[in-house]
Protein backbone atom coordinates (compact mmCIF):
# COMPACT_ATOMS: atom_id res chain seq x y z
CA UNK A 1 0.00 0.00 0.00
CA UNK A 2 1.41 3.42 -1.11
CA UNK A 3 2.32 5.41 2.08
CA UNK A 4 -0.61 8.35 3.53
CA UNK A 5 2.47 11.14 2.71
CA UNK A 6 5.97 10.54 1.38
CA UNK A 7 8.59 13.81 0.86
CA UNK A 8 11.26 13.58 -0.40
CA UNK A 9 14.50 15.63 0.08
CA UNK A 10 11.31 17.91 0.24
CA UNK A 11 12.33 21.86 1.33
CA UNK A 12 10.87 24.90 1.60
CA UNK A 13 12.59 28.62 1.74
CA UNK A 14 11.73 31.85 1.81
CA UNK A 15 14.24 34.41 0.23
CA UNK A 16 17.71 33.07 2.42
CA UNK A 17 15.42 31.53 5.14
CA UNK A 18 14.42 28.00 5.13
CA UNK A 19 11.73 27.19 6.50
CA UNK A 20 11.78 23.43 5.52
CA UNK A 21 15.58 21.85 5.13
CA UNK A 22 15.62 18.56 2.66
CA UNK A 23 13.00 16.51 4.32
CA UNK A 24 12.54 12.54 3.77
CA UNK A 25 9.90 10.93 5.13
CA UNK A 26 7.21 8.45 4.54
CA UNK A 27 3.42 8.38 6.87
CA UNK A 28 2.20 4.69 6.46
CA UNK A 29 -1.39 4.84 6.35
CA UNK A 30 -4.09 3.40 8.90
CA UNK A 31 -2.79 5.29 12.08
CA UNK A 32 -2.30 8.30 13.84
CA UNK A 33 1.05 9.87 12.99
CA UNK A 34 2.62 12.80 15.08
CA UNK A 35 4.69 15.88 13.36
CA UNK A 36 6.52 17.46 16.43
CA UNK A 37 8.75 20.48 16.77
CA UNK A 38 8.76 23.42 18.69
CA UNK A 39 7.66 26.61 17.02
CA UNK A 40 8.81 27.66 13.64
CA UNK A 41 10.52 24.03 12.96
CA UNK A 42 8.33 23.75 9.84
CA UNK A 43 5.34 21.48 11.07
CA UNK A 44 2.94 23.47 8.92
CA UNK A 45 4.93 24.43 6.33
CA UNK A 46 5.05 20.74 5.94
CA UNK A 47 1.48 19.95 6.11
CA UNK A 48 0.72 23.41 3.55
CA UNK A 49 3.77 21.53 1.07
CA UNK A 50 1.29 18.79 1.20
CA UNK A 51 -1.61 20.20 0.57
CA UNK A 52 -0.71 22.20 -2.23
CA UNK A 53 -0.68 25.42 -0.47
CA UNK A 54 2.81 26.39 -0.82
CA UNK A 55 4.98 24.98 -3.77
CA UNK A 56 8.36 23.39 -2.57
CA UNK A 57 11.49 25.16 -3.73
CA UNK A 58 13.12 21.31 -3.93
CA UNK A 59 12.81 17.73 -3.69
CA UNK A 60 8.70 16.81 -3.39
CA UNK A 61 5.67 15.33 -2.15
CA UNK A 62 3.02 12.62 -2.31
CA UNK A 63 -0.02 12.54 -1.13
CA UNK A 64 -2.03 9.21 -0.91
CA UNK A 65 -0.26 8.58 -3.51
CA UNK A 66 -0.44 11.02 -5.96
CA UNK A 67 2.03 13.23 -7.12
CA UNK A 68 -0.09 15.57 -8.89
CA UNK A 69 -1.46 17.89 -5.90
CA UNK A 70 -4.77 18.72 -7.15
CA UNK A 71 -8.15 19.16 -5.72
CA UNK A 72 -8.93 15.55 -6.99
CA UNK A 73 -6.47 13.91 -4.53
CA UNK A 74 -7.53 16.90 -2.05
CA UNK A 75 -11.01 15.62 -1.79
CA UNK A 76 -9.73 12.67 -0.29
CA UNK A 77 -7.92 14.14 2.31
CA UNK A 78 -9.78 16.68 5.31
CA UNK A 79 -7.66 19.52 6.75
CA UNK A 80 -7.71 21.89 9.36
CA UNK A 81 -4.10 23.82 9.20
CA UNK A 82 -3.28 26.60 11.73
CA UNK A 83 -6.30 28.44 12.80
CA UNK A 84 -9.68 27.51 11.99
CA UNK A 85 -10.99 28.53 8.54
CA UNK A 86 -14.17 30.33 8.74
CA UNK A 87 -16.54 32.52 7.26
CA UNK A 88 -17.42 34.82 9.61
CA UNK A 89 -21.56 35.33 8.20
CA UNK A 90 -22.26 31.68 7.51
CA UNK A 91 -24.28 29.53 10.31
CA UNK A 92 -22.67 26.64 11.16
CA UNK A 93 -25.20 24.39 8.77
CA UNK A 94 -24.28 27.06 5.98
CA UNK A 95 -20.59 26.51 6.59
CA UNK A 96 -21.31 22.97 5.91
CA UNK A 97 -23.27 23.70 3.24
CA UNK A 98 -21.15 25.78 1.57
CA UNK A 99 -18.10 23.67 1.65
CA UNK A 100 -20.13 20.24 0.65
CA UNK A 101 -20.76 22.68 -2.35
CA UNK A 102 -17.47 23.22 -2.97
CA UNK A 103 -16.29 19.59 -2.55
CA UNK A 104 -18.69 18.75 -5.22
CA UNK A 105 -21.94 16.88 -2.41
CA UNK A 106 -25.39 17.34 -2.33
CA UNK A 107 -25.82 15.23 0.71
CA UNK A 108 -27.77 17.07 4.12
CA UNK A 109 -28.05 14.45 6.15
CA UNK A 110 -24.48 14.26 5.91
CA UNK A 111 -24.00 17.69 6.54
CA UNK A 112 -26.48 17.07 9.38
CA UNK A 113 -24.20 13.86 10.81
CA UNK A 114 -21.17 16.09 10.93
CA UNK A 115 -22.40 18.52 12.78
CA UNK A 116 -23.79 15.67 15.39
CA UNK A 117 -21.08 14.10 15.51
CA UNK A 118 -18.71 17.31 16.20
CA UNK A 119 -21.03 18.39 18.50
CA UNK A 120 -22.65 21.66 16.81
CA UNK A 121 -26.35 20.26 16.78
CA UNK A 122 -27.44 22.93 19.27
CA UNK A 123 -25.42 25.76 17.56
CA UNK A 124 -25.98 25.05 14.24
CA UNK A 125 -27.82 27.59 13.70
CA UNK A 126 -25.31 30.07 14.50
CA UNK A 127 -23.14 32.54 12.76
CA UNK A 128 -19.18 31.29 13.29
CA UNK A 129 -18.45 34.86 14.43
CA UNK A 130 -20.55 34.18 17.25
CA UNK A 131 -18.45 31.31 18.44
CA UNK A 132 -15.69 30.99 20.99
CA UNK A 133 -12.44 29.41 19.82
CA UNK A 134 -13.12 25.98 20.77
CA UNK A 135 -16.54 25.67 18.68
CA UNK A 136 -14.79 27.24 15.82
CA UNK A 137 -12.59 24.50 16.30
CA UNK A 138 -14.99 21.99 16.05
CA UNK A 139 -16.99 23.29 13.12
CA UNK A 140 -13.43 23.62 10.88
CA UNK A 141 -13.05 19.65 12.15
CA UNK A 142 -16.60 19.06 10.96
CA UNK A 143 -15.88 20.50 7.37
CA UNK A 144 -12.60 18.52 7.24
CA UNK A 145 -14.56 15.26 8.10
CA UNK A 146 -17.66 16.24 5.38
CA UNK A 147 -16.02 14.38 2.28
CA UNK A 148 -15.39 11.05 4.59
CA UNK A 149 -11.84 11.46 4.12
CA UNK A 150 -9.39 8.44 3.56
CA UNK A 151 -6.63 11.46 5.39
CA UNK A 152 -7.37 13.51 7.50
CA UNK A 153 -4.58 16.30 8.12
CA UNK A 154 -4.76 18.04 11.44
CA UNK A 155 -2.70 21.47 12.78
CA UNK A 156 -3.04 21.87 16.38
CA UNK A 157 -6.47 20.19 17.04
CA UNK A 158 -7.06 20.76 20.68
CA UNK A 159 -6.18 24.74 20.28
CA UNK A 160 -8.68 26.33 22.20
CA UNK A 161 -10.62 22.99 23.51
CA UNK A 162 -11.56 22.23 27.80
CA UNK A 163 -9.75 19.39 29.00
CA UNK A 164 -13.39 17.88 28.19
CA UNK A 165 -13.40 18.57 24.48
CA UNK A 166 -9.70 17.72 23.98
CA UNK A 167 -11.07 14.09 25.41
CA UNK A 168 -13.61 13.89 22.99
CA UNK A 169 -11.51 15.03 20.01
CA UNK A 170 -8.64 11.92 21.60
CA UNK A 171 -11.63 9.54 21.34
CA UNK A 172 -12.67 11.14 17.62
CA UNK A 173 -9.52 10.58 16.61
CA UNK A 174 -8.73 7.22 17.79
CA UNK A 175 -12.37 6.09 16.58
CA UNK A 176 -11.50 7.37 13.14
CA UNK A 177 -8.21 5.57 12.87
CA UNK A 178 -9.40 2.30 14.88
CA UNK A 179 -13.09 1.83 13.56
CA UNK A 180 -13.32 3.52 9.80
CA UNK A 181 -9.09 3.42 8.70
CA UNK A 182 -9.24 6.18 8.17
CA UNK A 183 -5.14 7.80 8.18
CA UNK A 184 -4.32 10.84 10.75
CA UNK A 185 -1.39 13.14 10.43
CA UNK A 186 -1.43 15.96 13.40
CA UNK A 187 0.80 18.12 14.81
CA UNK A 188 0.43 19.55 18.47
CA UNK A 189 3.13 20.80 21.28
CA UNK A 190 0.49 18.96 23.76
CA UNK A 191 3.18 16.48 23.94
CA UNK A 192 0.80 14.31 26.32
CA UNK A 193 -1.89 14.33 24.34
CA UNK A 194 0.23 13.18 21.26
CA UNK A 195 1.47 10.50 23.42
CA UNK A 196 -1.92 9.36 23.98
CA UNK A 197 -3.33 9.46 20.90
CA UNK A 198 -0.69 8.78 18.18
CA UNK A 199 0.96 5.57 16.92
CA UNK A 200 4.38 7.22 15.20
CA UNK A 201 5.95 10.42 15.59
CA UNK A 202 8.32 12.54 13.99
CA UNK A 203 10.85 14.95 15.44
CA UNK A 204 11.41 17.91 13.33
CA UNK A 205 14.07 20.51 14.71
CA UNK A 206 14.62 23.79 11.74
CA UNK A 207 13.20 21.86 8.96
CA UNK A 208 14.90 19.03 9.43
CA UNK A 209 13.81 15.39 10.82
CA UNK A 210 15.93 14.93 13.92
CA UNK A 211 13.89 11.20 14.66
CA UNK A 212 11.05 9.30 14.29
CA UNK A 213 9.55 6.07 15.26
CA UNK A 214 7.01 4.03 17.07
CA UNK A 215 5.72 5.58 20.28
CA UNK A 216 5.77 2.47 22.11
CA UNK A 217 9.26 2.03 21.37
CA UNK A 218 10.61 5.90 21.68
CA UNK A 219 9.19 6.10 25.20
CA UNK A 220 9.71 2.14 25.93
CA UNK A 221 13.03 0.95 27.98
CA UNK A 222 14.05 4.18 28.49
CA UNK A 223 12.36 5.24 31.85
CA UNK A 224 13.67 4.60 35.18
CA UNK A 225 12.93 3.69 38.80
CA UNK A 226 11.10 5.38 41.25
CA UNK A 227 12.02 5.03 44.95
CA UNK A 228 10.88 5.98 48.30
CA UNK A 229 13.11 4.45 50.78
CA UNK A 230 15.19 5.46 54.11
CA UNK A 231 17.43 6.39 55.04
CA UNK A 232 17.96 7.77 51.53
CA UNK A 233 21.90 8.47 52.12
CA UNK A 234 22.33 4.71 52.41
CA UNK A 235 20.25 3.90 49.04
CA UNK A 236 21.93 6.83 47.19
CA UNK A 237 25.46 5.21 48.30
CA UNK A 238 24.00 1.60 47.13
CA UNK A 239 22.50 3.61 43.48
CA UNK A 240 25.48 5.45 43.14
CA UNK A 241 26.17 7.29 39.98
CA UNK A 242 23.02 5.59 38.89
CA UNK A 243 20.58 7.38 41.52
CA UNK A 244 19.63 11.24 41.70
CA UNK A 245 17.25 12.65 44.46
CA UNK A 246 13.81 14.10 43.06
CA UNK A 247 11.73 15.07 45.57
CA UNK A 248 11.06 12.95 48.51
CA UNK A 249 12.35 9.93 46.60
CA UNK A 250 14.97 8.48 44.45
CA UNK A 251 15.04 8.41 40.54
CA UNK A 252 17.06 5.09 39.81
CA UNK A 253 18.14 5.58 35.83
CA UNK A 254 18.27 1.69 34.67
CA UNK A 255 16.74 -0.86 32.73
CA UNK A 256 13.09 -2.26 33.47
CA UNK A 257 14.82 -5.61 33.73
CA UNK A 258 17.31 -4.52 36.34
CA UNK A 259 14.49 -2.90 39.22
CA UNK A 260 13.67 -6.53 40.83
CA UNK A 261 18.11 -7.05 41.48
CA UNK A 262 18.03 -3.45 42.71
CA UNK A 263 15.59 -3.88 45.34
CA UNK A 264 17.00 -6.80 46.93
CA UNK A 265 20.51 -5.27 46.76
CA UNK A 266 18.63 -2.00 48.73
CA UNK A 267 17.28 -4.26 50.96
CA UNK A 268 19.91 -6.23 51.91
CA UNK A 269 21.83 -3.02 52.41
CA UNK A 270 19.26 -2.43 54.98
CA UNK A 271 17.30 0.01 52.93
CA UNK A 272 14.10 0.12 53.73
CA UNK A 273 11.37 0.52 50.68
CA UNK A 274 8.31 2.17 51.05
CA UNK A 275 7.73 2.80 47.41
CA UNK A 276 9.39 1.66 44.10
CA UNK A 277 6.82 1.73 40.91
CA UNK A 278 8.33 1.94 37.38
CA UNK A 279 8.32 5.22 35.42
CA UNK A 280 7.86 5.45 31.73
CA UNK A 281 9.67 7.86 30.06
CA UNK A 282 7.41 10.44 28.52
CA UNK A 283 7.28 11.21 24.96
CA UNK A 284 7.89 15.27 26.51
CA UNK A 285 11.30 14.05 27.83
CA UNK A 286 11.72 12.22 24.69
CA UNK A 287 11.77 15.11 23.04
CA UNK A 288 12.86 17.48 25.16
CA UNK A 289 16.29 14.79 24.26
CA UNK A 290 16.14 14.85 20.50
CA UNK A 291 15.88 18.13 20.14
CA UNK A 292 18.40 19.19 23.02
CA UNK A 293 20.78 16.64 20.96
CA UNK A 294 19.51 18.22 17.26
CA UNK A 295 20.96 22.23 18.95
CA UNK B 1 -15.25 21.48 -10.86
CA UNK B 2 -16.01 25.01 -11.90
CA UNK B 3 -19.67 24.40 -11.58
CA UNK B 4 -19.81 22.90 -8.00
CA UNK B 5 -17.31 26.11 -7.03
CA UNK B 6 -19.99 28.36 -8.83
CA UNK B 7 -22.89 27.17 -6.81
CA UNK B 8 -20.75 27.33 -3.50
CA UNK B 9 -19.71 31.00 -4.39
CA UNK B 10 -23.51 31.94 -5.12
CA UNK B 11 -24.34 30.06 -2.26
CA UNK B 12 -21.86 32.35 -0.20
CA UNK B 13 -23.16 35.41 -1.82
CA UNK B 14 -26.39 34.66 -0.98
CA UNK B 15 -25.80 34.07 2.45
CA UNK B 16 -23.80 37.33 3.14
CA UNK B 17 -26.68 39.29 3.16
CA UNK B 18 -25.66 42.76 4.19
CA UNK B 19 -22.56 42.97 1.81
CA UNK B 20 -24.86 41.73 -0.72
CA UNK B 21 -27.25 44.53 -0.66
CA UNK B 22 -24.31 47.19 -0.71
CA UNK B 23 -22.83 45.78 -3.48
CA UNK B 24 -25.15 44.86 -5.85
CA UNK B 25 -28.81 45.79 -4.39
CA UNK B 26 -28.20 49.43 -3.31
CA UNK B 27 -27.53 51.07 -6.91
CA UNK B 28 -31.26 50.08 -7.89
CA UNK B 29 -32.94 50.91 -4.89
CA UNK B 30 -30.62 54.08 -5.43
CA UNK B 31 -31.44 54.78 -8.99
CA UNK B 32 -35.27 54.09 -8.43
CA UNK B 33 -35.66 56.36 -5.20
CA UNK B 34 -33.25 59.28 -6.44
CA UNK B 35 -35.46 58.86 -9.49
CA UNK B 36 -39.10 59.37 -7.64
CA UNK B 37 -37.21 62.15 -5.44
CA UNK B 38 -36.52 63.63 -8.74
CA UNK B 39 -39.56 63.80 -10.67
CA UNK B 40 -41.85 64.83 -7.53
CA UNK B 41 -39.47 67.79 -6.92
CA UNK B 42 -39.07 68.55 -10.09
CA UNK B 43 -43.14 68.57 -11.13
CA UNK B 44 -43.91 70.07 -7.99
CA UNK B 45 -41.80 73.19 -7.47
CA UNK B 46 -40.51 73.59 -11.79
CA UNK B 47 -43.69 72.42 -13.51
CA UNK B 48 -42.96 70.07 -16.86
CA UNK B 49 -39.68 72.01 -18.03
CA UNK B 50 -39.55 68.66 -19.98
CA UNK B 51 -43.28 68.69 -21.75
CA UNK B 52 -42.99 64.98 -22.68
CA UNK B 53 -41.66 61.96 -21.02
CA UNK B 54 -39.32 59.36 -22.45
CA UNK B 55 -39.47 55.89 -20.27
CA UNK B 56 -37.22 53.17 -23.02
CA UNK B 57 -34.80 56.42 -23.05
CA UNK B 58 -34.63 56.74 -18.93
CA UNK B 59 -34.48 53.04 -18.75
CA UNK B 60 -31.16 52.73 -21.55
CA UNK B 61 -30.13 55.18 -19.21
CA UNK B 62 -30.47 52.89 -16.42
CA UNK B 63 -28.29 50.46 -18.14
CA UNK B 64 -25.62 53.36 -17.97
CA UNK B 65 -25.60 53.68 -13.93
CA UNK B 66 -22.16 52.00 -13.25
CA UNK B 67 -20.67 53.75 -16.00
CA UNK B 68 -19.07 56.68 -14.08
CA UNK B 69 -15.99 55.88 -11.36
CA UNK B 70 -17.84 56.72 -8.28
CA UNK B 71 -20.87 54.99 -8.90
CA UNK B 72 -18.90 51.96 -9.50
CA UNK B 73 -18.28 51.78 -6.04
CA UNK B 74 -20.74 49.15 -4.99
CA UNK B 75 -19.84 47.01 -7.92
CA UNK B 76 -16.28 47.65 -6.77
CA UNK B 77 -16.90 46.59 -3.11
CA UNK B 78 -18.68 43.86 -4.35
CA UNK B 79 -15.67 42.48 -6.24
CA UNK B 80 -13.23 43.04 -3.34
CA UNK B 81 -15.92 40.69 -0.95
CA UNK B 82 -15.54 38.22 -3.77
CA UNK B 83 -12.21 38.06 -4.70
CA UNK B 84 -10.57 39.69 -1.31
CA UNK B 85 -13.06 37.92 1.30
CA UNK B 86 -11.07 34.31 1.34
CA UNK B 87 -7.52 36.37 2.12
CA UNK B 88 -9.36 38.81 4.78
CA UNK B 89 -11.19 35.50 6.58
CA UNK B 90 -8.22 33.50 5.58
CA UNK B 91 -10.21 30.65 4.10
CA UNK B 92 -8.15 30.00 0.94
CA UNK B 93 -6.84 27.00 2.56
CA UNK B 94 -10.41 25.58 3.28
CA UNK B 95 -11.48 26.49 0.33
CA UNK B 96 -8.85 25.17 -1.77
CA UNK B 97 -8.24 21.80 -0.83
CA UNK B 98 -11.67 21.23 -2.36
CA UNK B 99 -11.42 23.22 -5.38
CA UNK B 100 -8.84 23.52 -7.79
CA UNK B 101 -7.36 26.99 -8.21
CA UNK B 102 -8.39 28.25 -11.78
CA UNK B 103 -11.83 26.91 -11.36
CA UNK B 104 -12.38 28.95 -8.12
CA UNK B 105 -11.36 32.22 -9.49
CA UNK B 106 -13.28 31.74 -12.75
CA UNK B 107 -16.33 30.55 -10.65
CA UNK B 108 -15.93 33.58 -8.82
CA UNK B 109 -15.90 35.84 -11.94
CA UNK B 110 -18.92 33.88 -13.24
CA UNK B 111 -20.98 34.55 -9.63
CA UNK B 112 -19.56 38.31 -9.88
CA UNK B 113 -21.13 38.58 -13.49
CA UNK B 114 -24.23 37.12 -12.51
CA UNK B 115 -25.02 39.59 -9.45
CA UNK B 116 -23.74 42.41 -11.61
CA UNK B 117 -25.84 41.73 -14.56
CA UNK B 118 -28.79 41.16 -11.87
CA UNK B 119 -28.24 44.84 -10.34
CA UNK B 120 -27.89 46.54 -14.26
CA UNK B 121 -30.56 44.89 -15.23
CA UNK B 122 -32.61 46.27 -12.43
CA UNK B 123 -30.91 49.77 -12.58
CA UNK B 124 -32.55 49.47 -16.05
CA UNK B 125 -36.40 48.76 -14.25
CA UNK B 126 -36.00 50.86 -11.71
CA UNK B 127 -34.80 53.58 -14.29
CA UNK B 128 -38.09 52.42 -16.49
CA UNK B 129 -40.36 52.86 -13.60
CA UNK B 130 -39.32 56.67 -13.10
CA UNK B 131 -39.94 56.97 -16.59
CA UNK B 132 -43.65 55.82 -16.45
CA UNK B 133 -43.87 57.88 -13.05
CA UNK B 134 -42.70 61.04 -15.52
CA UNK B 135 -44.95 59.65 -18.39
CA UNK B 136 -47.96 60.03 -15.59
CA UNK B 137 -47.26 63.34 -13.72
CA UNK B 138 -46.30 64.93 -17.67
CA UNK B 139 -49.66 63.32 -18.88
CA UNK B 140 -47.91 62.34 -22.06
CA UNK B 141 -44.73 60.40 -23.50
CA UNK B 142 -42.64 59.74 -26.39
CA UNK B 143 -40.86 56.83 -27.94
CA UNK B 144 -38.34 55.90 -29.81
CA UNK B 145 -38.17 55.94 -33.88
CA UNK B 146 -37.61 52.56 -33.97
CA UNK B 147 -39.57 49.34 -34.31
CA UNK B 148 -39.68 46.88 -30.87
CA UNK B 149 -36.54 44.85 -32.17
CA UNK B 150 -34.66 48.09 -32.92
CA UNK B 151 -35.58 48.94 -28.67
CA UNK B 152 -34.24 45.58 -27.54
CA UNK B 153 -30.95 45.90 -29.60
CA UNK B 154 -30.38 49.47 -28.04
CA UNK B 155 -31.24 48.08 -24.88
CA UNK B 156 -28.26 44.93 -25.32
CA UNK B 157 -25.64 47.06 -26.30
CA UNK B 158 -26.71 49.28 -23.75
CA UNK B 159 -26.45 47.02 -21.15
CA UNK B 160 -23.07 45.33 -22.98
CA UNK B 161 -21.54 48.25 -22.81
CA UNK B 162 -21.69 48.87 -19.03
CA UNK B 163 -21.82 45.13 -18.61
CA UNK B 164 -17.96 44.81 -20.14
CA UNK B 165 -16.95 47.97 -18.43
CA UNK B 166 -17.98 46.96 -15.13
CA UNK B 167 -16.10 43.35 -15.67
CA UNK B 168 -13.15 45.55 -16.74
CA UNK B 169 -12.64 47.23 -12.98
CA UNK B 170 -14.02 43.95 -11.22
CA UNK B 171 -10.60 42.14 -12.94
CA UNK B 172 -8.83 45.03 -11.80
CA UNK B 173 -10.34 44.19 -8.46
CA UNK B 174 -9.37 40.43 -8.75
CA UNK B 175 -5.53 41.54 -9.59
CA UNK B 176 -5.26 43.64 -6.62
CA UNK B 177 -6.86 41.52 -4.45
CA UNK B 178 -4.32 38.72 -5.44
CA UNK B 179 -1.35 41.01 -5.06
CA UNK B 180 -1.74 42.58 -2.20
CA UNK B 181 -3.68 40.26 -0.12
CA UNK B 182 -5.99 42.35 1.19
CA UNK B 183 -9.59 43.43 0.52
CA UNK B 184 -9.66 46.94 1.28
CA UNK B 185 -6.55 47.71 -1.47
CA UNK B 186 -8.96 45.77 -3.97
CA UNK B 187 -11.09 48.84 -3.10
CA UNK B 188 -9.39 51.55 -2.74
CA UNK B 189 -6.41 51.34 -5.82
CA UNK B 190 -9.23 50.53 -7.91
CA UNK B 191 -11.50 53.15 -7.20
CA UNK B 192 -8.19 55.62 -7.17
CA UNK B 193 -7.60 54.22 -10.39
CA UNK B 194 -10.93 55.18 -12.20
CA UNK B 195 -10.64 58.29 -11.17
CA UNK B 196 -7.81 58.82 -12.61
CA UNK B 197 -8.59 57.59 -15.55
CA UNK B 198 -11.53 59.52 -15.94
CA UNK B 199 -8.89 62.65 -15.17
CA UNK B 200 -6.47 61.79 -17.69
CA UNK B 201 -8.66 61.05 -20.49
CA UNK B 202 -11.07 63.87 -20.90
CA UNK B 203 -10.06 64.65 -24.52
CA UNK B 204 -11.04 61.32 -25.71
CA UNK B 205 -14.34 62.83 -25.31
CA UNK B 206 -14.13 64.32 -28.51
CA UNK B 207 -13.66 61.40 -30.56
CA UNK B 208 -10.68 62.88 -32.59
CA UNK B 209 -8.47 59.73 -32.13
CA UNK B 210 -8.69 56.22 -30.86
CA UNK B 211 -5.81 55.81 -28.90
CA UNK B 212 -8.38 57.27 -25.84
CA UNK B 213 -10.49 53.32 -26.69
CA UNK B 214 -7.28 52.71 -24.26
CA UNK B 215 -9.14 54.23 -20.85
CA UNK B 216 -12.52 51.85 -20.22
CA UNK B 217 -14.47 54.40 -19.65
CA UNK B 218 -14.15 56.06 -23.12
CA UNK B 219 -14.62 52.45 -24.73
CA UNK B 220 -17.77 52.17 -22.37
CA UNK B 221 -18.82 55.29 -23.17
CA UNK B 222 -18.45 54.81 -27.38
CA UNK B 223 -20.33 51.27 -27.10
CA UNK B 224 -23.12 53.56 -24.89
CA UNK B 225 -23.03 56.40 -27.32
CA UNK B 226 -24.00 53.33 -30.21
CA UNK B 227 -26.75 52.28 -27.89
CA UNK B 228 -28.14 55.53 -28.24
CA UNK B 229 -28.17 55.87 -31.76
CA UNK B 230 -29.72 52.46 -32.30
CA UNK B 231 -32.82 53.50 -30.69
CA UNK B 232 -32.90 56.59 -32.30
CA UNK B 233 -31.38 59.45 -30.94
CA UNK B 234 -28.58 62.05 -31.79
CA UNK B 235 -24.95 60.99 -32.73
CA UNK B 236 -22.50 60.96 -30.26
CA UNK B 237 -18.68 62.00 -30.81
CA UNK B 238 -17.46 58.47 -29.81
CA UNK B 239 -20.18 56.43 -31.68
CA UNK B 240 -18.05 55.21 -34.54
CA UNK B 241 -15.84 53.93 -32.27
CA UNK B 242 -17.97 51.26 -30.47
CA UNK B 243 -16.74 48.22 -32.07
CA UNK B 244 -13.04 48.95 -31.28
CA UNK B 245 -14.12 49.92 -28.24
CA UNK B 246 -16.17 46.75 -27.46
CA UNK B 247 -12.76 45.25 -28.41
CA UNK B 248 -10.93 46.97 -25.88
CA UNK B 249 -13.25 46.40 -23.17
CA UNK B 250 -12.95 43.21 -23.93
CA UNK B 251 -9.03 42.58 -23.98
CA UNK B 252 -8.26 44.20 -20.97
CA UNK B 253 -10.74 42.23 -19.27
CA UNK B 254 -9.13 38.95 -20.72
CA UNK B 255 -5.79 40.99 -20.18
CA UNK B 256 -6.46 41.20 -16.57
CA UNK B 257 -7.92 38.59 -15.37
CA UNK B 258 -5.22 36.57 -17.64
CA UNK B 259 -2.59 38.20 -15.21
CA UNK B 260 -4.35 38.07 -11.97
CA UNK B 261 -4.97 33.91 -12.47
CA UNK B 262 -1.25 33.53 -13.84
CA UNK B 263 -0.26 34.66 -10.53
CA UNK B 264 -3.06 33.22 -8.35
CA UNK B 265 -2.22 30.14 -9.39
CA UNK B 266 1.79 30.28 -8.51
CA UNK B 267 0.43 32.25 -5.64
CA UNK B 268 2.44 30.74 -1.99
CA UNK B 269 -0.73 30.55 0.11
CA UNK B 270 1.39 30.22 3.13
CA UNK B 271 -0.32 32.97 5.25
CA UNK B 272 -3.51 34.43 3.43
Amino acid sequence: MTAALEASGLGKSYGAVSALGALDLSIPRGLVYGVLGPNGAGKSTLLRLALGLIRPSRGSVRLLGESEINARVLRRVGAMIEAPALYPFLTARETMRAFARYSGLNDPAREQAVLDRVGLTAAADRRAKTFSMGMRQRLALGAALLTRPELLILDEPTNGLDPAGIQEMRTLIRDLVDKEGVTIILSSHLLDEVQKVCDRVAFINRGNLVSEGKVSELVAGQGGLFLRASPMAKAMAVLGARGRVEGDGIVAEITEDAAPALIRDLVAAGVDVYEARWMTLSLERVFMSAMGSAA
Amino acid sequence: MIIEALRAELYKLSRNRWSTFWAFGFMPLFALGMGVVEQIVVHAYLGDIIPFASPLHDSLGGLATFSASIFQLCGIAGAAIIFGGEYRWETWRAALTRVDRAPIMAAKMLTFAIAISASLALCGVARLIVGFIDVALTGSATWPPVDAGGIVLAHLIGFAASFLQVMVTAAFVMLVCVVSRAMTAGIVATLLALVACEIASIRGNFGDDPIWLLFPNISGEAVRQAASITMGGRDGLLAHFAPLGAAALVLWFILLFAVALALFTRQDLSKE
